[in-house]
């Protein structure tokens, strides 16, 4: 023959029947990636309703989506750029922190139109930045995004010189964060709406699908003649309006702004993300599969309060859980490779 | 018999100090299948990369239709009726193989809604019009099919979209004996129904079965174009390790005088 080693052929299709063994060895990994969050939510849903004091109640329940909410907002927004492969938008943490100052701020200075519209602009910028640092300039996305982060903070805090602004105890913002239907505060229906939304961005629309493409195969999206570049900047926008969003409804909330008030949202709601299923390595989850993913991480939260166990304790939880999906992750994408 | 429908005039392309093409000629006519054959390194992936619009040639032309193009990108190749499939597979593993078919080209109705059941349909009928029949369902994620499959599933993808032109980059190098029978039998399809087909293969017995004509490039250069009939195995083998080069290496501006 042509002086080609004829084995090439005979070689690869041995690893792909040796691939094939290991898969079987590994089905619960996979099976956890992909349906555990289910199972694992409702569980710890009933654990915590039966055995932990005053979890159960209106009251509790109640600030639980209170606190779910912010973060879920920005957990479905940023979904879009875990599932575009580029990990994760570390700068929610200034860019929710900015909408939160600038609603409270500009409103009290000028009015909540002027104010809202200012947090649009800025959130726009934020998503422009990132994506085309990331989408043309092909930057790492974690580099690029804790750069903005840094720069985002410091802006603001330059601007505000850490100061904590105070909404007026009456008016649209406070009753906002503080009206109810039933259980649910507004903020949680405001995140039911917007995962609605963007769970049919993702599945309906040639941009969702675009992103999906682009996550699983950069190449061949590419090579199919796809302006990638915009594809990413797309999912850094939609990150960075879940992001403002979320900010305006912690503000509301508490009714205050200052420029510490959003640390940790970055890796609570890469929590969410990839508990709900979402892979890190892209191409792969969906919107409601984050939300999901919040109330779990959420309840989760909420029973160490319960139970007595302070702030640092939860950080480690939420550090051990990301450590620990991730890893599931990779073990089940590892056995699935063909 | 037909004009060539393709037509690379003595394109050269580098990278650096790597000389990968130079002044290449090459063609393929409707309803032919055109072997490409070469070394490791000849340069068969830089020229249908080029003709694909991955990257521009250096120098040269190329003639569709008999008219010199500009191809600045993937896009422009495709919107002539050129598809490629690459040597790596380019499929996205975790979409199923409606999505991969559709890859950066979905069909939507008011500007910006997927089209599903549109799409749906649209590859079934290709796969069903080329005969692939061994898939179970078309909702399958490709990550899950064999590697024949996924062959023709990247096919029927290059296929779909009114192409004249296919090129296949290695589509049997990773394939088993039975998978490489069902992917040469759809190359001979593709023939049959008058498109233009360029296959690339290191396999000499496949490319006797299917293919009318054979082009070989060594060190960037092509030195042969034979008629299949009329050649045996032995002259392109002869042809790919030693064939008369035209211009001597590391020389490139001076012809060869022997
Ligand atoms: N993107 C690139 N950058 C630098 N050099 C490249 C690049 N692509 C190809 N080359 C070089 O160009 C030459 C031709 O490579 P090419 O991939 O076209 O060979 P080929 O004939 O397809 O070989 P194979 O049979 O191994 O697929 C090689 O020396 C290769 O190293
Ligand atoms: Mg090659």
């Amino acid at each position: 023959m042509a002086g080609k080693p004829p084995s090439a052929v005979d070689t690869r299709a041995q690893v792909d029947s040796d691939l094939g063994i290991e898969k079987r060895e590994f089905r619960l990994l996979e099976w956890m990636a992909d349906r555990g969050i289910f199972v694992f939510t409702t569980a710890l849903v009933l654990v915590a309703a039966l055995f932990i004091d005053g979890f159960a109640s209106l009251a509790n329940i109640t600030d639980v989506f209170n606190r779910a909410a912010p973060i879920g907002i920005v957990a479905v927004g940023m979904t879009f750029v875990v599932i575009s492969a580029n990990y994760l938008d570390l700068s929610v943490v200034a860019q929710v922190a900015t909408a939160a100052v600038v609603l409270i701020a500009v409103s009290n200075a000028s009015s909540i139109p002027a104010a809202m519209a200012l947090a649009f602009l800025i959130a726009l910028a934020y998503g422009l930045v990132n994506g085309v640092a990331v989408g043309v300039f092909k930057a790492n996305a974690v580099i690029v995004t804790l750069s903005t982060t840094f720069i985002g903070l410091g802006i603001l805090r330059w601007l505000t010189g850490g100061s904590i602004y105070f909404g007026p105890p009456e008016g649209p913002i406070r009753s906002f964060g503080t009206t109810k239907i039933g259980p649910f505060p507004l903020s949680m229906i405001v995140l039911v709406l917007i995962t609605i939304a963007l769970s049919l961005v993702l599945t309906r629309t040639n941009f969702g699908f675009l992103v999906k493409s682009y996550g699983s195969n950069r190449e061949a999206t590419r090579l199919a003649g796809v302006n990638t570049a915009w594809v990413v900047v797309g999912a850094f926008i939609l990150s960075a309006l879940g992001a403002m969003l979320g900010g305006f409804v912690l503000a509301a909330f508490s009714n205050t702004a200052v420029s510490a008030m959003s640390t940790g949202f970055d890796f609570r709601a890469l929590a969410a993300i990839i508990v709900g299923g979402t892979s890190v390595f892209g191409g792969k989850g969906s919107v409601m599969r984050t939300l999901l993913g919040v109330v779990f991480v959420s309840v989760l939260t909420n029973i160490m309060v319960l139970s007595g166990l302070g702030f640092g304790y939860q950080q480690m939880a939420i550090g051990a859980l990301i450590v620990a999906a991730v890893s599931v992750d990779s073990l089940a994408r590892k056995a699935a490779v063909t | 018999m037909a004009d060539p429908i393709l037509e690379c005039r003595g394109v050269s392309k580098h990278f650096g100090a790597v000389q990968a093409l130079y002044k290449v000629d090459f063609e393929v006519r409707p309803g032919e299948v055109m072997a490409l054959v070469g070394d490791n390194g000849a340069g068969k992936s830089t020229l249908i990369k080029g003709i694909a619009g991955i990257y521009p040639f250096d120098e040269g032309q190329i003639l569709f239709e008999g008219k010199p193009v500009k191809i600045h990108g993937p896009k422009d190749s495709s919107d002539l009726g050129i598809e490629v499939v690459y040597q790596d597979l380019a499929l996205a593993d975790n979409l199923d193989v409606v999505a991969n078919m559709f890859l950066g080209r979905e069909k939507v109705q008011n500007g910006f809604v997927i089209d599903e059941a549109n799409m749906e349909r649209t590859a079934r009928e290709t796969l069903t019009g080329l005969s692939v029949t061994t898939l179970q369902s078309v909702r399958q994620v490709v990550a899950g099919l064999s590697g024949g499959q996924r062959q023709s599933v990247a096919v029927a993808k290059a296929v779909m979209w009114n192409s004249k032109v296919v090129i296949l980059d290695e589509p049997t190098a990773a394939l088993g004996v039975a998978q490489t029978r069902q992917v040469l039998d759809l190359v001979k399809r593709l023939a049959d129904q008058d498109l233009a087909v360029v296959i690339i293969s290191h396999n000499l017995h496949d490319i006797f079965e299917v293919a009318d004509r054979i082009t070989s490039l060594r060190l960037g250069q092509t030195v042969d174009l034979f008629q299949t009939s009329e050649v045996t195995q032995q002259d392109v083998v002869h042809s790919i390790t030693a064939g008369r080069m035209k211009y001597v290496p590391g020389m490139e501006q001076e012809e060869e005088t022997a």
